[in-house]
């Protein structure tokens, strides 16, 4: 069953400089339970998807067309006290600064507390005990004490369990992680991604992973959508698109990857990197938005816009080389 | 706990400030046991207009009452109407400047046009004229004070709120859920509490300044209760043949507005950690 699917989605940022078409025409599908990674650079519209779904887009900014149907019932139509009582509640979101995404004023348990006084009508004593049950269930230490302290006495790493325990306090059925683990280090992004699979089995909720680090999408994610200039480029099963990468970019992405044990004493092989930038968002271009970082460009593709093709019933691929 | 004593122990301002204070508060609090005279019932014709003396420590007035007694007890209606009406003016600016700063839109337009139609009429005109069309006495003080002085508050917290709300933990609230009242006193209000109360305390002192003026002018407190302005306004008359009479309640309105200045200024140095580093 789908909890989630998202319908050629269009949200623009109207500036001074024009319109910048940050989500263009974006359709995924994510199943119950599922973990679906959402996968591309920096400026690609990873984010502003996440955002659209929950509703937090602000002006200028503006969904201009699509569907978001989460459990059949479109968010768009919702109103806003009504998409107020989804989010926390059935849909959660997790942000990359886990320093930052804590009020620096309140004390853990109240932080937490507040979440479940929000939606649960829970009294002060209930919140506090059902804070400590969640701070247990993230693997903190010590949680009676813990749930006593305030943000800054805690590493990134537990803040971002703290995150994770006050998005997963209602028990959502959808879990927005975007780049949750970008800004911890490699040991504790581990400790994360472990704590949100576990959680994941015990809970049955589905968990959107919004990152540019494959080796994330690689570890727990079974569906993978590339996005790139806010198009998506490459869907598909995570194993199909690590294996056998059918866009361009996608392989690109995945040469770039540093990767251990290459180098040897006298000489290293040199990285690949995808030369160029993200192309501006800014105009619709007549061609295709990688044509000028493309290693296997040709001269139709500098004439003709690609349209997403179908592989088979859940793969598809935005590229020329794959049409008609 | 160690650190922030530390810090104020650092603070010459606040300690001096402060001390000032406790001591008016302390004089408002017991002015029964403290005062030697009743400062309106222990009038005494043949005493009138003494100069300072043991037994009046700072001269009688034409009535013959206690100078002493009268100043200790004025400092009642100058601190309750300081802290009263400031209050009344934290709340209106509150409310007015979360809610602009948070909603944004047309309502922060209104709310800032009135601040600026607040701050372009003087406050004492504007208090003038509340007074003049509901007359004078203590409640209708604090309604007039009451109102005219929350601009300050309201542009202070709808700025600091504009800077809040676009910080991570606001977005986070917001996408947990959390309902529009709730972000903004539970998640937002608290961070901006520092400049509120520093604004707060001056304006607690501007308060007591605004109510000797009005007291000054008639229309404040009125005879014979006790008010640092009123006694002033009497004493008027007699400036040169009995300075003492007008002497001691203007010492007592500079001492109080200078202590809880310099309590706010203290405030704002340990609560904002920018003009703290430069003082260190």
């Amino acid at each position: 069953m789908d909890i989630l699917k998202i319908n050629h989605l269009k949200t623009q940022f109207h500036g001074l400089d024009g319109t910048a078409h940050a989500v263009n025409d974006v359709s995924l599908t994510m199943k119950k339970g599922d973990i679906l990674g959402v996968v591309g650079e920096s400026g690609s519209g990873k984010s502003v998807t996440a955002l659209s779904v929950m509703g937090l887009i602000k002006p200028p900014g503006e969904i201009v067309s699509g569907e978001i149907l989460f459990d059949g019932t479109d968010l768009r139509n919702l109103s806003e006290k009504e998409m107020r009582k989804i989010r926390g509640n059935r849909i959660s979101m997790i942000f990359q600064e886990p320093m930052t995404s804590l009020n620096p004023l309140l004390r853990i348990r109240d932080q937490i507390g507040e979440m479940v006084m929000e939606h649960q009508n829970l009294s002060k004593k209930e919140s506090y005990n059902y804070c400590v049950e969640m701070l247990e269930k993230v693997q903190i230490p010590h949680p009676e004490k813990r749930a006593k302290d305030y943000p800054h006495q805690m590493s990134g790493g537990m803040r971002q369990r703290v995150m994770i325990a006050m998005a997963l306090s209602c028990n959502p059925e959808i879990l927005i992680a975007d780049e949750p683990t970008t800004a911890l280090d490699v040991t504790i992004q581990a400790q994360v991604i472990d704590l949100m699979l576990n959680l994941k089995e015990q809970y049955e909720t589905g968990i959107l992973m919004i990152t540019h680090d494959l080796g994330v999408i690689a570890e727990i994610a079974k569906q993978v959508v590339v996005m790139y200039a806010g198009q998506v480029v490459e869907k598909g099963d995570v194993f199909e698109i690590f294996d056998n990468p059918k866009h361009p970019y996608t392989s690109s992405l995945l040469k770039s990857i540093p990767k251990l044990g290459r180098r040897t004493q006298s000489s290293r092989p040199r990285l690949e990197e995808i030369k160029g930038v993200v192309p501006d968002l800014f105009t619709v271009r007549k061609y295709c938005d990688f044509f000028r970082r493309c290693p296997d460009a040709t001269d139709e593709c500098s004439k003709k816009r690609p349209a997403l093709v179908n592989i088979n019933s859940n793969s598809a691929v935005r590229c020329l080389k794959y049409e008609g | 706990m160690k650190n922030s004593i530390l810090k104020i122990k650092n603070q010459p301002n606040l300690v001096i400030g402060g001390f000032i204070t406790a001591v008016i508060i302390f004089m408002a609090l017991f002015a029964e046991v403290l005062s030697p005279y009743h400062p309106v019932n222990d009038a005494d014709l043949m005493v009138s207009e003494e100069p300072p003396q043991i037994s009046y420590l700072m001269g009688t007035d034409d009535q013959g009452r206690d100078i002493l007694s009268r100043v200790i007890y004025g400092s009642r209606i100058s601190l309750s109407i300081g802290i009263v009406t400031q209050l009344m003016n934290t709340i209106i600016g509150i409310i007015f400047g979360l809610s602009a700063g948070y909603f944004g839109k047309w309502w922060d337009d209104f709310v800032m046009g009135l601040t600026n139609i607040m701050l372009s009429i003087p406050s004492m005109i504007f208090a003038l004229a509340i007074m003049a069309l509901i007359g004078p006495g203590l409640i209708n003080l604090f309604i007039a004070l009451g109102m005219t002085n929350w601009a300050y508050t309201c542009r202070i917290t709808r700025s600091q709120v504009l800077f809040t709300k676009s910080l991570d933990y606001i977005n986070a609230a917001k996408a947990l859920g959390y309902s529009n009242t709730r972000i903004m006193f539970t998640q937002i209000l608290p961070n901006i509490l520092g400049p509120i109360l520093v604004i707060g305390t001056l304006g607690v002192a501007s308060a007591i300044l605004m109510e000797a003026s009005l007291s000054f002018l008639g229309l404040g407190i009125q005879p014979p209760d006790p008010s640092w302005g009123g006694m002033l306004a009497t004493a008027r008359e007699q400036m040169f043949t009995a300075p003492w009479l007008s002497i001691f309640p203007g010492l007592a309105i500079f001492i109080t507005v200078l202590g809880l200045n310099l309590f706010g200024d203290g405030l704002r140095d340990i609560l904002d950690p920018h003009s703290y580093s430069k003082i260190k």
